[in-house]
């Protein structure tokens, strides 16, 4: 419709015409920047980009909720600028009050006032700025009566065309305001493209939504950036409840949040969030991982450093202490009388064991994580693997290993060893204390032309002193899950381990023992092999750990433990050490550990036989009779696959 | 498809509050400036040779151009009248029931058929829905002791069933108890009494059935009612041909105490003498323009006056109400006479061609939407190039199927007459109306 004919004054009357009225087009969601592609802060550009540069010589930002707040000074830009300093911008200054004509009456000026209005709202005005001459004025925003009072004079004083100072600014030479006027027609070019004087390449888009950056902040439509994770729940509902955006600074609340204002209190700025994000947790399994920190190396005694002989010399007992420490738990885990999946939640104490059950469980997996890891340190440094199991454990605690039920006076000693060694004793005697030490150690060798090597080595034990961090922790947390309750109620009563149990018992104690072997051989290439296995060993090693666990699982309900028997390891493994780093090396190693496929049923043929012996069984004994048959073969099968794919790269 | 002429497409009229224009597409009601009322006039005197303002054009591009579109099948029925009584105590000249019978014999409802109709409700309304059971006759106080029983029925029942219910009951009062009065207060219960004015209006128009005066009868009845008062009070007043005055009857019948009190006139008798043509539907029109304009005084005033016509209408044009039909009649609303056969109202009981089915045979919803659709206001004639056509919906089904439509002028005099007091209290008294969107 041209403009020069004059608009008849229509005016809506009844709801439907009102309604009619404002929607007519698109709905009022459409506007440009209540899209949330073009804005909040925007999916391909931010539309707010285009008229921040609305007066010549400030650049401003609309911010979600806060206002338009003075983001740059462009002095080039406009002569006319008064003398506002890069550091006036620090107070954070807002545009309070605009005067120019506006779309909705073209004719004359008027003033509007946007002193603590959402950025959002004042861009609409922005966007309604007809083209020629604005005035602005720029200044804190508004927080006394005093202030509220001069805000009103000064509109005043635009709306009257009455004298104003360009400029004024407080006894400590703060910035009180600023008027600033300029012209400005259209951010476009006369050929109608977005002029890229006033709008550099990258600008348009320099704001997007990226997850954990300001998104999470500004976002309009709950966008899943914006809904960052606030609590954390473990699986079993109660686990852990955290509030994420807590300040990680201050100690971890003793018991979580129950009022918005307690909630608020103690959470990080959003500011805060983005600058620091690297002090954030990662949240996997249900768990808030460890807090990063700036590594910062500790102080310790030169005499204290360890030659690479002497920690090559250390690793082999870490490496057995790792895995006597995973049996423990492993048959502390066992011992727990708990439903195999979370109960409801009105089964409180079933609740609890479970909870504890699985925090020991994954505690023991991560101790096997730890005994490969040690193996794979070994490798790296051209040893042999450490598959022995310690018969000691700690030293100055020193006690025999023992798998045993999970007593009181048992969890005691697994929360004493797990200590950090800050807490414990200062001694690196302590599983962490050691690791520490090594880890210093190997930040201090000298060890040129093997940086890299020096760099895996230290990020192995970092992992294994990183995931470490929580288990004193998490197993303070299953004592608090049992405390409610006695031992003869949580725990199965299992027979000594030295008493023989009857059949088919005896047989299914004896299959735990198979499996227990054939896991520790597949660990055992896996960690012979290193990533040429391409994680076929690991694969079998898995399925044996699993079948341990059902295996060791029914014993328990039955009355008697897995013995977890002790497997003799050869001594000298030189002869797999050969020179030939070519590829076929793997093939060469598995073909000298598994040299016929005899050696393959010869490692499984102990387990097929126990299996045999519990054939024509009871009901449940057949059914679980039935699914190892079905485990067994699985794993079978897997070794046939890795040796198969050996065979074919030798070739 | 013929064009429709400019003046089925809007209306322009002038209140105290300016020039103003209605349009017919989505019932919208705007402020113009006397030139463009001036403009719009010529247009509409020299349609087809004298544009429209583009301004108005543009609006009449936009927005819905007529009534929502109509449904793919039948809506489900959430409200039953239950002719619990097919006999009445009196014998109104005007009766289009003919004292309850319908022109049959006289029939009571039995208390099986009730409770089916209330549990066939309760199947047929969408869950949570609200649900209404309204008691028609005859004068359904002749069945107290049924009505009794499914009130108290159907308000379990619906509890249990997860819906709300809401009673409607059309009654002369005459026979109304303390009891009664004691279980209209009880449940949710709108009650409208047949009163057709002062004593004089009321012993002519509805004498007792042998003859007698009913007035002093129905105020000892609405005297229960004022004492133990249900949700709603209302009064509904049948004007005929012998009327008269419509004010002193609107002042006399308001003064009794009722919450509101519309007039409804006589169009489709079965006696003869009492009905409103010709001539007189002028006389009533002015009639019920005048109690328009004694109400918007009130109003104007600052004072409640419960003209049920003048609110509703008002009500309406608010909302902006555009209608495919007249009523619910056949399509959320049916009426369950005393042997159980569904028709689509109260008044269309006993007309073979709105009987929708029975509780026995169940109903027809076939036949609902064919109905629904077959009687579409703009497929109706002359309604289709009417400009209240989405505002009236084409007449009363039963008033029609009777006469024709003979009241158009009437309806469409006083909804004029409405869009005048709709803008002139829309300016004056906006409180009226509750807050509004910007314009």
């Amino acid at each position: 419709m041209s403009t020069d004919i004059p608009l008849r004054p229509i005016l809506p009357r009844n709801l439907t015409a009102r309604a009619d009225h404002l929607v007519a087009g698109n709905p009022m969601t459409a506007r440009p920047e209540s899209g949330v592609g073009n804005a909040h802060p925007g999916l391909e550009f931010d539309v707010r980009v285009l008229d921040r540069h609305f007066l010549p010589g400030l650049k401003f930002d609309f911010q979600y909720g806060a206002g338009a707040k003075l983001a740059a000074l462009v002095p080039a830009e406009n002569p006319a600028l008064p003398a506002l300093t890069e550091d006036d911008l620090t107070q954070g200054l807002f545009l309070l009050l605009v005067k120019a004509r506006f779309g909705k009456d073209p004719t004359r000026n008027a003033v509007v006032r946007l002193a603590g209005v959402d950025g959002y709202l004042v861009l609409r005005h922005i966007i309604d700025l007809e083209p020629g001459t604005r005035t602005v004025i720029v200044g804190p925003l508004p927080n006394s009566q005093d202030d509220r009072d001069r805000l009103v004079r000064i509109q005043t004083a635009l709306e009257t065309n009455g004298a104003l100072p360009a400029l004024q600014r407080g006894d400590g030479g703060e910035l009180v305001y600023a008027m600033v006027t300029g012209k400005r027609d259209s951010f476009l070019t006369p050929d109608g493209v977005i002029d890229p004087d006033l709008i550099p390449p990258g600008e348009l888009t320099q704001n997007l939504c990226s997850p954990w950056q300001w998104d999470f902040a500004d976002c309009y439509c709950y966008y899943w950036a914006s809904s960052k994770p606030d609590i954390v729940v473990g699986i079993t509902g109660d686990a852990q409840v955290l509030n994420f955006q807590r300040d990680r600074t201050e100690a971890e609340p003793a018991k979580p949040a129950s009022t918005p204002a307690e909630w608020m209190a103690g959470n990080m700025t959003e500011t805060d969030l983005i600058l620091n994000w690297e002090t954030l947790p990662i949240v996997t399994s249900d768990r808030e991982g460890v807090v990063p920190r700036r590594p910062e190396w500790p102080l310790i005694d030169p005499a204290q450093i360890m030659t690479l002989a002497q920690i090559v010399q250390e690793l082999p007992s870490l490496a057995g202490l790792e895995h006597a420490l995973c049996v423990e738990y492993l048959f502390a885990k066992y011992s727990i009388a708990a439903p195999a999946t979370p109960p409801s939640h009105w089964r409180k104490g079933a609740r609890q064991r479970y909870q504890a059950q699985q925090e020991i469980f994954s505690i023991a997996i991560d101790e096997m994580r730890h005994f490969r890891w040690v193996n794979e340190i070994l490798r790296l440094l051209g040893q042999p693997p450490a598959m022995a199991r310690a018969e000691v454990i700690g030293k100055d605690l020193r006690r025999e290993f023992a798998p045993r039920s999970l007593k009181p006076d048992v969890l005691d000693q697994f929360i004493a060893i797990e200590a950090p060694s800050s807490i414990y004793n200062d001694d690196p005697q302590q599983l962490d204390g050691m690791y520490t030490r090594i880890l210093v150690s190997l930040h201090h060798i000298v060890m040129p032309e093997q940086e890299d090597l020096r760099f895996r080595l230290k990020q192995l034990i970092k992992t294994i002193i990183d995931e470490g961090g929580d288990h004193w922790d998490r197993f303070r947390r299953v004592k608090s899950h049992l405390a409610g309750q006695k031992p003869a109620s949580y725990l199965h009563q299992i027979a000594a381990l030295e008493i023989v149990p009857p059949a088919p018992w005896r047989s299914v104690q004896s299959l735990c023992d198979d499996y227990y072997l054939l896991l520790l051989r597949a660990l055992f290439v896996t960690f012979m092999l290193g990533r040429k296995s391409r994680g076929r060993w690991l694969g079998v090693s898995h399925l044996a750990m699993f079948a341990l666990d059902s295996a060791a699982t029914f014993l328990v309900q039955n009355g008697y433990g897995p013995r977890f028997k002790r497997a003799d390891w050869p001594k000298d493994f030189s002869f797999l050490f050969a020179s030939d780093k070519s590829d076929l090396r793997y093939a060469r190693q598995l073909n000298e550990l598994i040299p016929t496929s005899d050696i393959v049923d010869q490692i499984f043929q102990p387990a097929l036989v126990t299996l045999d012996s519990l054939r024509g069984g009871t009901g449940r004994v057949n059914s679980f009779l039935i699914d190892q048959v079905g485990r067994m073969s699985s794993m079978k099968s897997a070794v046939q696959a890795a040796l198969a794919e050996a065979s074919t790269a030798s070739r | 498809m013929t064009v429709l002429p400019i003046s089925a497409k809007l209306k322009q009229f002038s209140s105290s509050a300016g020039q103003h224009l209605f349009i017919v597409g989505g019932s919208r009601i705007y402020d113009i400036d006397d030139a463009t009322a001036k403009s719009l006039e010529r247009a509409l005197l020299l349609d087809g040779i004298e544009p429209i303002p583009v301004e108005i054009a543009a609006l009449l591009d936009r927005g819905p151009a007529g009534p929502p579109s109509a449904p793919a099948g039948a809506p489900k029925i959430t409200a039953l009248s239950l002719n619990v009584a097919q006999s009445c105590n009196m014998g109104c000249g005007y009766c289009y029931a003919e004292q309850g019978t319908f022109g049959g014999a006289k029939k009571v409802m039995s208390p099986e058929t009730a409770r089916s109709s209330v549990d066939r409700l309760l199947q047929w309304a969408p869950a949570d829905s609200r649900v209404v059971v309204a008691f028609m006759g005859g004068e359904p106080l002749l069945n107290r002791e049924l009505l009794h029983s499914t009130v108290r029925y159907a308000a379990a029942a619906a509890q249990r069933s997860g819906h709300r219910c809401a009673f409607s009951l059309t009654t002369n009062a005459t026979l109304l108890t303390a009891a009664d009065a004691e279980l209209f207060a009880d449940y949710p219960f709108s009650i409208t009494v047949s009163i057709d004015g002062p004593a004089g209006v009321q012993d002519r128009q509805r004498p007792m059935l042998g003859g007698q005066a009913s007035t002093v009868r129905t105020l000892r009845g609405l005297e229960h009612l004022l004492r133990r008062r249900p949700r709603q009070l209302d009064a509904r007043m049948t004007v005929t041909a012998q009327s008269g005055p419509l004010v002193p009857v609107l002042d006399h019948v308001l003064a009794l105490g009722f919450d509101a009190a519309g007039f409804a006139p006589v169009v489709a008798a079965p006696r003869p003498g009492t009905e409103i043509h010709g001539a007189a539907t002028a006389q009533f029109t002015e009639a019920m323009i005048d109690c328009g304009r004694h109400a918007l005084a009130k109003l104007l005033a600052g004072e409640r006056y419960g003209f049920a016509n003048l609110l509703t209408a008002l009500h309406e044009l608010h909302k902006g109400s555009a209608r495919a039909h007249p009523c619910g009649a056949g399509a959320g609303y049916l009426s369950i006479d005393a042997d159980g056969d569904a028709f689509g109202c109260h008044r269309l009981v006993g007309d073979e061609r709105f009987r929708f089915g029975s509780l026995a045979e169940g109903i027809d919803d076939e036949r609902r939407f064919h109905h629904l659709s077959d009687h579409a206001v703009d497929l109706q004639e002359p309604c289709r190039s009417c400009w209240a056509r989405y505002l009236c919906g084409g007449g009363c089904y039963h008033e029609v199927a009777a006469r024709g439509r003979t009241h158009c002028d009437y309806i469409r005099g006083w909804l004029g007459f409405c869009l005048e007091a709709y803008a002139t209290l829309g300016t004056a008294r906006p409180d009226l109306f509750g807050p509004l969107p910007s314009r």
